[in-house]
């Protein structure tokens, strides 16, 4: 049987040890609760960082929407290669400028690059010519035309005109 | 107001009295009560060694052979007492129904016998005869070599010698004269003085006590008897602190690791939210790349649109309204040139700045036509395609 000093002594030993144990636990936990508070805070700030930038769902959907209207119907206004070739595309032209009563004087394929160009050398009536330039400015499809010279010194209302014309296409990949 | 007071029974009651004048006192402001040893029998045992808490159980064994009352109606207190390397044990007996009375009589204050005042003093003294000189009884505790340890009592005879002479009796004689202490009242000290003076040669010492001196001394309740026992608790109060401590201490650290699992939930959501957060940013992040991708496109194919010849002589129509005739007009690519007949070119020059289509504008060549207010000019520049 224990005397007063051991069981005094057994009492300060089995407080240390409960002491010792709270302790190691709350350091622990301690630890960890300090290790979820810097995850949380970081988790916090990234969602924060994502939710400033992006625009809505629907907003981006839309955009997309209008942009894809758009590019098909720009790229409607393009050729595909094998839609046309110089020779139906001249015969076209040709009988754009005879239907405005324009005379043609001479007219040739010119190379350009990897372009096929046809130049016209035609003469006539100035508003016929206008008028031929118009149909060009309206066809539903891009006819280029990186070369026109009018000459209106002759008077009277008529023109001598060189224009070299040619047609935009694309690829089927690019449709 | 008295400290100590006396029960005492008359007319079949007990009454208390004051130890000052003897007389019944009906106030309650005392502080403790002094019983009668008449009503109780005091046994001095030795006792073996022990721990303490086994000394009761011996204790209570060793009545049936010391009391002749009924163990059933018997009550005991004791009190421990060391004398001359000697442990005894002095056992105070008496009937339940004697201690009920005083208790109903205390009504809860402190109760004692004379044993408690003469406690005080045995360190003062090794040997000793201790003479309580109550107004009705004397007790008498001796604490004499070869082990005498006794408590005896006797009732007050008409004369204080005859007690004396009796008294004596009781002590009896030894070699080595022991010390004689009196608790008395203050009235009956210089009468007890002269008795006791008259026995000399029989004491060594001499000393007088008046008795609520000696109750002074006794201001702890352990010292008391007959106290009324508390329900026996199953956790000792000392330990109740402890076990409190504990209880607070697991209560807080489950209370913390509580806390701690509440974050983790919530980490653990937040996780799974950003999971989920980030998957619908990346399909936004996809929905805007192909939004930049069909915007790059449509920017390549509007680079191709062909500039129109058409418009170009539309703007330079509007320009040249001023009665201006174009004599030629050239288009290579986004470069223009212009040969026109006008009034005012130069005036032209401001109307082109006017003109998103056109840049780098320059008046080249002015030429007056002479009998003409006209001029013939030239003017070349660049469109602005985008």
């Amino acid at each position: 049987m224990l005397n007063k000093r051991e069981r005094l002594l057994l009492n300060v030993l089995v407080w240390v040890a409960i002491a010792a144990v709270f302790g190691v636990f709350t350091f622990f936990e301690g630890m960890k609760r300090i290790e979820l508070r810097e995850r949380i805070a970081l988790i916090e700030e990234q969602m924060r960082r994502l939710q400033v930038k992006l625009p809505s769902r629907a907003e981006l959907s839309e955009t997309k929407k209008h942009l894809q209207v758009e590019l098909k119907g720009l790229q409607s206004r393009f050729y595909l290669e094998e839609q046309m070739d110089p020779y139906q595309f001249g015969s076209v032209i040709r009988e754009l400028l005879v239907h405005e009563g324009l005379s043609i004087k001479r007219y040739q394929t010119l190379e350009v690059g990897e372009d096929t160009l046809l130049e016209f050398s035609v003469s006539g009536d100035a508003l016929g010519f206008f008028r031929f330039l118009e149909k060009i400015s309206r066809s539903e499809k891009f006819w280029s035309v990186p070369f026109v010279s009018i000459n209106a010194r002759g008077g009277a209302g008529r023109i001598d005109s060189v224009v070299r014309i040619g047609y935009e296409t694309i690829g089927s990949s690019d449709r | 107001m008295n400290g100590l007071v006396y029960a005492k029974k008359h007319s079949g009651s007990y009454g208390l009295f004051s130890f000052a004048d003897q007389r019944e006192q009906t106030a309650t402001d005392y502080q403790a009560l002094l019983m009668s040893r008449l009503d109780f029998d005091v046994k001095v045992t030795e006792l073996p060694r022990l721990p303490a808490r086994e000394v009761e159980g011996f204790l209570q064994y060793r009545i049936r052979s010391l009391y002749p009352g009924h163990p059933e109606e018997t009550v005991f207190d004791y009190r421990m007492l060391t004398y001359r390397n000697m442990r005894y044990a002095v056992i105070f007996l008496a009937h339940k129904g004697v201690l009920e009375e005083y208790h109903a009589l205390a009504g809860g204050k402190p109760m004692l016998l004379p044993f408690n005042l003469f406690m005080p003093y045995f360190a003062r003294y090794q040997d000793a005869v201790y003479f309580f000189w109550h107004p009705d009884w004397i007790e008498l505790f001796l604490l004499q070599p070869g082990g005498v340890v006794s408590s005896l009592v006797l009732r007050r005879g008409r004369a204080m010698a005859g007690d004396f002479s009796r008294l004596r009796t009781m002590i009896g004689e030894t070699e080595q004269k022991p010390n004689w202490v009196f608790l008395c009242t203050d009235r009956e000290e210089g009468q007890l003085r002269l008795q006791a003076e008259r026995q000399a040669g029989h004491y060594q010492t001499l000393d007088f006590v008046p008795i609520q001196s000696a109750f002074q001394r006794t201001q702890k309740k352990r010292q008391y008897l007959f106290r009324e026992k508390k329900k026996k608790r199953i956790v000792p109060p000392r330990l109740r602190i402890q076990l409190f401590l504990f209880v607070v201490l697991l209560l807080g650290s489950l209370l913390f690791r509580k806390s701690v699992g509440r974050l983790e939930g919530y980490a653990g959501r937040l996780h799974a939210n950003l999971g989920s957060f980030e998957q619908s940013t990346a399909q936004l992040v996809s929905l805007r790349t192909e939004g930049e991708a069909l915007e790059e496109q449509l920017g390549d194919l509007l680079k191709r649109r062909p500039i129109d010849p058409y418009r170009v002589l539309g703007e330079l129509k509007d320009v040249m309204d001023d009665g201006s005739t174009i004599q030629s007009f050239i288009l290579e690519t986004d470069l223009f040139q212009i040969e026109a007949l006008g009034p005012n070119p130069l005036l032209l020059m401001e109307k082109f700045k006017d003109r998103d289509l056109f840049r780098d504008v320059k008046l080249m060549q002015i030429v007056p036509v002479s009998g003409s207010a006209n001029e013939l000019f030239r003017i070349t520049g660049r469109l602005d395609v985008k």
